[in-house]
C-alpha cells in the first residue's frame, strides 16, 4: 500500500509538473525577432535570430565578427542601418547600439527603457527610431546623446522614414506621425483606426502605409487622404514602391501590386502564397521577393503577379530578403540564412547564425 | 508529429477563447474602464472555471471517496494481513476498490478534462496579450473575421492597477510571483490528504513545496498577465476545495495523520473475504 500510494504521489507530482513545463513551452514561445540584412562592400550585417549582430562574408558565408561576443541581446526585430562606417541596430534589451562596422566594437548604447521593435533611420548625422516606451526618438549618431523625443500613446514596432524633413512615425495607438526631424515638433497625423505596423514607403509626395487590413495613400505634406484600398486580412509587410506601382502582402498570404496613383490593381489577380507574408516585399530586376510563413520563399514577376519560382526552407519566413549583385540573402526562423540565386532560387550557401557554421547540404528545395 | 490537431485544437478550443477573451477587454474598453485588460483576463478565468466545474466537482467526490477507502479499518485489516505480499495486497486493493463501486482512476481522469481548456486559456491571454510582435502577428490568424471591432481593440492596454501585465515583474510588482507562490501553496495544502504512511506522507509534503516553489519560481520569468490568471485560478481552487472539503490539510499542519476514519456505515460491506 505504501508502494501504491507513494507511487500515486509521485505520478500526481510528476504530472502536476509536467502540466507546469507544458503551459510554460506552450504559452510564450520566446521572441526570436526577424531583422533583415544589409549589405555594404561584400558584407552582409544583420541581427541573428540567436540575438547576435554579425558581420558575414557575402561571398562564402564567413562570419567576420559578432557582437556581443558573449551573452545574447535578446530578440533582435530591427535591421542595421549603416552610415560613416557605422552600424546602428536596437534590440529587445532595451538598448539602440552604435557600433564599428568594420570590427564589431561598441561605440555607444542608448537606454530606451522598453523594447526596441523597429529598424532605425539615420539621416543628417541622427538616428530616429521608436520604442515600447511609446516614445520616438531622435540621437546624435556620433554621441548617442539624444536631441528630441515625441511621445506617443502606444509602442512602436514600425520602422520610420526620413524623406524630405520630415520623419514618418507610426504607432500601435493606430496614429502615423510626421515629425519635422530636426526639432521633434509634430506636423501632422492620420488615425487609421486599427494598429500600423508597417514602415511608411515616401514616393512622388505621397506616403503609403497600412492600419490593420486597410492600405492608405496620404498627402506627404499634409496628411490628406488620396485613397484607400481593402486588404483581404491585416498588413504587416512594409510597402515597397517601384516604377509607379506599390506592394504589399496581408497576413492570409495575398500579395497585392497596386497603381500608386490611383490604388487600382495592376495585376489580373492578387497572387496568393500558401501562409501568412510577414516579410517586407523585395522589388529588384522586375521580381517581387518575399518570405512566408508557409516555409516558402517566392519570386513574383512584378507586372505579372506569375510565379517565377518558389524554395522551400525549414523554417517560416518573417524577415525580408535583401537583394544584391544577383543574390538574395535572408534568415528563417531556424537560425539559418540562405544565400541565393536571383533569378533561380538556387542556393549557394546557407549558415546557421546559432553556431556561426555552413550548412550542406543547403535544406530545401526549388520549385 | 501533431500538426493534423492544430486545424481541430483551434477551431474548438482556441479561436473561441481567443475572440471571447478579446470581446471582454473590447466591451470594457469601450467604457475606459482603467486595467481593462486584467479584468477581462480575471473576468474570462472565472468563466472558464465555472464551465470546467462539473468535471472538478467529479473528481473531488471520486478522490473523497478513495481517501475514505484508504482510511477504512477494512483497508488497514488488508495491510496488516498482506504486509508482505505486495502483489497480493495490490489484488486485495483492487478487490476493494470494486466492491465499493469506487474506479481508481475516477479521480484522474475528470481533473485531466479540464487541462486541455485551461492550456488553451493560458495561450489566449498569452497571444492577446501581444507582448512579443510574433504574438500578435499570429492574433490576425484567429480573430473571427465577422467581429471587426475585436481587431480595432488591438493593442490591449497592459495597465493594470499600477503593474505592466505584458512584461515580467519589477519593483513592487514582485509581489504578483509571491501571490502566485502563496496561492498554489494553499491550494496543494488543502487538497493533499493526511496520509497514515510516513512514506507517502513525506512524498506529500516535498509536493507541497516543490510546486509552488517552482510555479512561483517561473513566474518571475512570465508577463505578470500570467501570474494574474495562474493567481485567479488558484484561488477559484482554493474556493471550490473549500466548499467541497473545508480547509483540509491546510490548518492541520501535518501531512501525517492516524486513519480514523471508516467505511462502509450503512453501506455497502466492504469487509474481507479471505
Amino acid at each position: 500500500m505504501a508502494i501504491f500510494k507513494t507511487t500515486r504521489s509521485a505520478v500526481t507530482l510528476l504530472a502536476l509538473l509536467a502540466a507546469a513545463f507544458l503551459l510554460v513551452g506552450c504559452g510564450a514561445a520566446p521572441a526570436t525577432g526577424w531583422s533583415s540584412v544589409r549589405v555594404v562592400d561584400q558584407t552582409l550585417y544583420v541581427g541573428s535570430t540567436t540575438g547576435k549582430v554579425m558581420a558575414i562574408n557575402a561571398a562564402d558565408g564567413a562570419v567576420k565578427w559578432q557582437f556581443p561576443t558573449d551573452k545574447p541581446l535578446g530578440a533582435i526585430y530591427s535591421t542595421p542601418a549603416i552610415a560613416d562606417n557605422v552600424l546602428y541596430i536596437g534590440a529587445f534589451d532595451y538598448k539602440m547600439y552604435a557600433l564599428d562596422a568594420t570590427t564589431g566594437a561598441k561605440k555607444w548604447e542608448f537606454d530606451a527603457t522598453a523594447p526596441i521593435v523597429p529598424s532605425p533611420a539615420v539621416g543628417g548625422g541622427v538616428v530616429y527610431f521608436g520604442a515600447n516606451s511609446k516614445k520616438i526618438y531622435a540621437l546624435d549618431a556620433a554621441t548617442g546623446a539624444k536631441k528630441w523625443e515625441f511621445a506617443t500613446n502606444g509602442e512602436v514596432w514600425a520602422d520610420p522614414t526620413l524623406s524630405g524633413g520630415l520623419l514618418y512615425a507610426p504607432s500601435l495607438d493606430h496614429k502615423l506621425y510626421a515629425l519635422d526631424a530636426a526639432t521633434g515638433a509634430k506636423k501632422w497625423d492620420y488615425d487609421a483606426s486599427g494598429i500600423i505596423v508597417t514602415k511608411p514607403a515616401v514616393g512622388e509626395g505621397i506616403v503609403y502605409f497600412a492600419g490593420l487590413s486597410k492600405f492608405y495613400a496620404l498627402d506627404a505634406a499634409t496628411g490628406a487622404k488620396k485613397w484607400e484600398f481593402d486588404a483581404s486580412n491585416w498588413v504587416w509587410s512594409n510597402p515597397s514602391v517601384a516604377g509607379g506601382v506599390i506592394y504589399f502582402a496581408a497576413l492570409d498570404g495575398t500579395v497585392y501590386a497596386l497603381d500608386a496613383q490611383t490604388g487600382k490593381s495592376k495585376w489580373n489577380a492578387p497572387f496568393k502564397a500558401g501562409d501568412a507574408v510577414r516579410s517586407p516585399l523585395v522589388v529588384d530586376g522586375g521580381s517581387v521577393y518575399f518570405g512566408s510563413d508557409d516555409l516558402k520563399i517566392y519570386a513574383v514577376d512584378a507586372a505579372t503577379g506569375q510565379s517565377k519560382w518558389t524554395r522551400t526552407t525549414t523554417a517560416r519566413v518573417l524577415a525580408s530578403p535583401t537583394v544584391a549583385s544577383g543574390v538574395i540573402y535572408v534568415q528563417a526562423h531556424d537560425h539559418v540564412m540562405y544565400a541565393l540565386d536571383a533569378a533561380t532560387g538556387q542556393a549557394k550557401w546557407a549558415l546557421d547564425t546559432s553556431g556561426a557554421r555552413l550548412i550542406t547540404p543547403v535544406p530545401g528545395s526549388v520549385k | 508529429m501533431f500538426d493534423f490537431l492544430a486545424p481541430i485544437w483551434n477551431t474548438f478550443i482556441f479561436n473561441p477563447m481567443v475572440n471571447v477573451l478579446l470581446w471582454i477587454y473590447a466591451v470594457l474598453a469601450q467604457f475606459s474602464i482603467p486595467g481593462a485588460y486584467g479584468i477581462a483576463i480575471i473576468l474570462f478565468t472565472i468563466l472558464v472555471r465555472i464551465v470546467t466545474l462539473p468535471f472538478y466537482g467529479q473528481s473531488q467526490k471520486a478522490m473523497k471517496k478513495q481517501q475514505e477507502l484508504m482510511q477504512s479499518d477494512a483497508w488497514k485489516a488488508i495491510q496488516k494481513k498482506h504486509a508482505k505480499d505486495k502483489e497480493k495486497l495490490s489484488q486485495e486493493q483492487m478487490r476493494l476498490y470494486r466492491e465499493a463501486g469506487v474506479n481508481p482512476l475516477g479521480g484522474c481522469l475528470p481533473a485531466l478534462i479540464p487541462w486541455p481548456i485551461m492550456l488553451g486559456l493560458y495561450q489566449s491571454i498569452t497571444m492577446v496579450m501581444g507582448a512579443q510582435p510574433e504574438q500578435l502577428m499570429d492574433l490576425a490568424k484567429h480573430l473571427y473575421s465577422f467581429l471587426p471591432a475585436l481587431a480595432a481593440a488591438v493593442p490591449v492596454s497592459s495597465e493594470f492597477i499600477g503593474l505592466n501585465l505584458a512584461t515580467t515583474p519589477s519593483s513592487w510588482g514582485y509581489i504578483v510571483p509571491a501571490l502566485v507562490l502563496a496561492t498554489t501553496w494553499i491550494q496543494q495544502k488543502m487538497m493533499t490528504v493526511p496520509s497514515a504512511d510516513p512514506q507517502s506522507a513525506q512524498m506529500n509534503q516535498s509536493m507541497q513545496m516543490m510546486m509552488p516553489l517552482f510555479i512561483g519560481y517561473i513566474s518571475l520569468s512570465f508577463p505578470v498577465g500570467l501570474s494574474l490568471y495562474w493567481i485567479v485560478f488558484n484561488v477559484i481552487g482554493i474556493v471550490q476545495q473549500y466548499m467541497s472539503s473545508g480547509w483540509g490539510n491546510l490548518l492541520t499542519g501535518t501531512p501525517f495523520a492516524p486513519a480514523t476514519a471508516t467505511i462502509g456505515k450503512g453501506k455497502k460491506n466492504v469487509g474481507i473475504k479471505s
